[in-house]
């Protein structure tokens, strides 16, 4: 499928020509920069002051990306999030870290995945520079780095005078809220198409809708959830059916008679109770491991992520289902770490913790989870924590080998990790990684 | 002689209700449900009224699979028997106060029973609401049948599909609890934020529905909130207690669902315990159409011009003279009886 054929589909950004490689004439094609701001980043780079004149253009593309995702209201935005911290009363600043802030850019289609993919590259690489490990061992950010940073900056953020969320996106957002669109209708076929990523996008949207809008526009989000769940229960991450589970639990509690019988309907249509959660229990671990996985995408996570996997370990190693995912991601980012390294402090926990996990748990997350997992599969195409991966496949998860549940490309990575073959971890995850966004 | 039995013409409508829910064709079953009417529709224990809220299910399972987060104490599991469906009632009707509810799952040769409870907070609606009412979406996995003395000696049968009440009583004006609640609690809600507007309502009738089954006789005056009518009706009926700062049942409700800490949630419980309290005082609770409690215990006096045809109980009179002192959007009235009688401005 071309891009052309997806449901909504980012910008590939502004073209900078290729002979521009000095920062400082890069940053001339930043159009959503003022001229002092231009000539402030020129003048850092003049300098060598390469490490300031990064983080300064990063400050100024995240600002950019934080204010476009701020035009959805800040309900919209923790429903995508599945945060329930966040609601119209949040400050963006401080609720939205670098690293959720491009996923939902992505995600909305403010910006494309290649340009995602570069930004989250540019955020570990900025934050480990200004991290602390960093100034201690006298690391410095090279005139290289400090281009490649700034030109996936002004290509995907701040090339534009106005950057926006995907037109397609936001007129069927709107259709989702002021219509009951049948299965007929040619934008539906066209998303039950598509990609999880679309698909899983779309549910965030219905949930948000049937959570925070109210008469009408929350009907038609009760009706069209009720009439998609059927086609797309199958094909979206077991992440979303939780949260369209916790959804129900939510709206119950609240009293909210629209929204739990929209959301009871839809999971009887799917036999889809199993995902409700029983309790809070899992309330508290979810929140521990958000908390972890938001450490380990921000500046000095090799610092920070000690205490934080300390307090997710703490809950016990009995993690309740609702939360099973979120944990094994949160620990899993930890003991995998990124492409500088890992937490000394927190590493030993959380490798400690994911060897309680049962061989079934394990399985599970295998065969239903790793496939839509797009944090774990992205950190296979660096070389550290791939070698990681292969090290825990290798002297605890070698069983997973024989495994007759796994899927064919999730097995072919498993034996490709157990065998160290790094040219096909690589290609498999890449393809796994893609396979979420791309048909 | 013509002879009219009570009984047959109950299990006759029983028979009837338990065909259209699909209820599969138990020899006991009919029988069963018949005695638990008779005892429920004057239940006491240890000298106190009891309303158990019961539902009898063929799927126990099924019922609590879609409510996941309900919460089942089984207490036991015996042979099917007629005689043990009285056994099950006098075991669980003690328990089935706050928010907990009876059932009796019926098999072909053992039926088991227990109380479970749906509610997850303060605001989620009631097992009745989920289970039969407005959010019952059952299916074919299993039949169910809900059964509440709802006041009078008239018992509620409800299913998914039929419902009927049974009334074993010969008083034509017997009306029964709650009739008249969607109408109170939508005048009480009437000014409140959109937002919450649904939510609130659904809350009140939670509350003002549980202290109707367990009161004595109630007066509900309900205006609006504005300062003119509030001393136009501090002036008028100056006997009871108007209370310095109204407390204000929205804002709680809508701090506990905003905020959802310990400290909202209790704040919402406590003061709808007190609400309950003071709805079940003597004399008049005012509330305004914004969701406030203004006042509680306060005695009607008649103005002087409209006794002459005032006739009734205290009660009835004092109803009739709120309705005709102009400081109301809407009057309610329960007698001790359990009668309801309602009247509203918008409908002169």
């Amino acid at each position: 499928m071309s891009n052309k054929e997806l449901v909504w589909v980012g910008p590939s950004g502004t073209l900078i020509p290729t002979n521009c490689s000095e920062p400082q004439d890069i940053v001339a094609y930043a159009n959503g920069l003022n001229t002092k701001q231009k000539k402030d980043i020129a003048r850092a780079f003049e300098h060598e002051a390469y490490d300031m004149g990064a983080e300064y253009t990063w400050r100024r593309a995240m600002v950019r990306l934080k204010s476009t995702l701020k035009t959805l209201g800040m309900g919209f935005i923790g429903e995508m999030l599945n945060n329930e911290d966040i609601d119209e009363y949040s400050n963006i600043d401080i609720v939205l870290n670098d690293y959720s802030a491009i996923s939902l850019a992505e995600q909305l289609g403010a910006i494309n995945s290649t340009g995602a993919l570069k930004l989250r590259h540019a955020l570990e690489m900025i934050s480990h520079f200004l991290s602390d490990e960093a100034e201690k061992n006298n690391e410095e950010l090279s005139k290289i780095d400090a281009s490649a940073l700034v030109s996936s900056c002004v290509k995907y953020v701040l090339g534009e005078t106005d950057i926006s969320i995907a037109i397609e996106f936001s007129e069927l957002r709107n259709r989702l809220f002021s219509e009951t669109l049948p299965l007929s209708d040619p934008q539906i076929e066209q998303l039950l198409g598509s990609p999880p990523f679309y698909i899983k996008t779309v549910v965030s949207v219905l949930l948000s809708g049937i959570k925070n809008e109210q008469g009408a526009a929350q009907e038609h989000a009760v009706r069209n959830l009720s009439i998609l769940i059927q086609p797309i229960w199958n094909h979206i991450p077991e992440k979303d059916k939780w949260q369209i589970g916790n959804a129900y639990r939510d709206a119950t509690a609240a009293g909210d008679i629209s929204a739990t019988k929209g959301l009871k309907t839809a999971l009887l249509k799917v036999k889809g109770f199993d995902y409700v959660p029983e309790n809070l229990r899992s309330s508290t671990f979810k929140k521990a491991a958000k908390s972890l996985i938001d450490a380990h995408f921000t500046m000095n996570n090799f610092y920070t992520e000690g205490p934080l996997v300390a307090n997710l370990s703490k809950l016990g190693s009995s993690i309740p289902a609702p939360a099973f995912i979120d944990c094994v991601q949160a620990y899993l980012c930890v003991y995998l770490g990124n492409s500088y390294g890992v937490s000394n402090v927190a590493f030993s926990t959380a490798k400690v913790e994911l060897l309680k996990i049962t061989e079934d748990r394990w399985r599970y997350y295998f065969s239903k989870v790793l496939a839509t997992d797009e944090i774990i599969l992205a950190k296979l195409f660096n070389e550290k924590p791939k070698n990681r991966f292969k090290t825990l496949i290798q002297g605890h998860l070698s069983y997973l080998v024989e495994s007759e549940s796994l899927n064919t490309d999730i097995l072919k990575l498993v034996q490709a990790l157990n065998d160290g073959n790094d040219s096909r971890i690589s290609g498999i995850s890449h393809k796994l990684y893609q396979k979420i966004r791309e048909k | 002689m013509e002879e009219r039995s009570l009984r047959s013409q109950v299990m006759d409508l029983i028979g009837s209700f338990l065909f259209q829910e699909k209820f599969p064709n138990y020899s006991y079953l009919r029988e069963g449900i018949l005695d638990l009417i008779d005892s429920t529709s004057s239940y006491r224990e240890e000298g106190e009224e009891l309303y158990p809220e019961i539902f009898i299910t063929n799927n126990i399972k099924s019922v609590l699979e879609t409510l996941p987060f309900c919460k089942n104490v089984e207490i036991d599991k015996k042979t099917a028997s007629i005689k043990e469906f009285s056994n099950a009632l006098k075991l669980c009707a003690p328990l089935s106060v706050n928010g907990w509810v009876m059932y009796i799952n019926v098999e072909e040769e053992e039926i088991s029973y227990g109380v479970v409870s749906s509610e997850i907070s303060e605001l989620s609606p009631t097992f009745r609401t989920q289970a039969v009412g407005e959010l019952s979406q059952n299916g074919d996995d299993y039949s169910i049948a809900y059964l509440q003395n709802v006041g009078n000696k008239s018992v509620l049968l409800k299913g998914s599909e039929a419902s009927a009440l049974i009334r074993l009583t010969l008083n034509s004006k017997a009306t029964v609890h709650g009739q008249e609640l969607t109408n109170l609690c939508s005048s009480i809600t009437q000014d409140v934020e959109s937002q919450y507007k649904e939510i609130a309502q659904s809350y009140f009738e939670k509350i003002i529905g549980n202290t109707l089954i367990v009161g004595h006789g109630n007066l509900i005056g309900v205006i609006k909130d504005n300062e003119e009518k509030i001393v136009s009706l501090k002036n008028r009926h100056n006997d009871g207690i108007y209370l310095a700062k109204p407390i204000d049942m929205y804002e709680f409700l809508a701090a506990s669902e905003v905020e959802k800490t310990r400290e909202a949630c209790t704040s919402n419980r406590l003061f709808s315990s007190l609400l309950e309290s003071m709805l079940n005082h003597d004399g008049m609770t005012v509330l305004t159409t914004s969701g406030k409690v203004l006042g509680y215990h306060i005695f009607v006096q008649p103005q002087g011009n409209e006794e002459s045809d005032l006739v009734g109980g205290a009660r009835t009179r004092a109803f009739e003279i709120m309705k005709r002192s102009e400081c109301f959007e809407l009057c309610f009235y329960k007698s001790q009886d359990g009668n309801e009688k309602i009247w509203s401005k918008a409908d002169v």
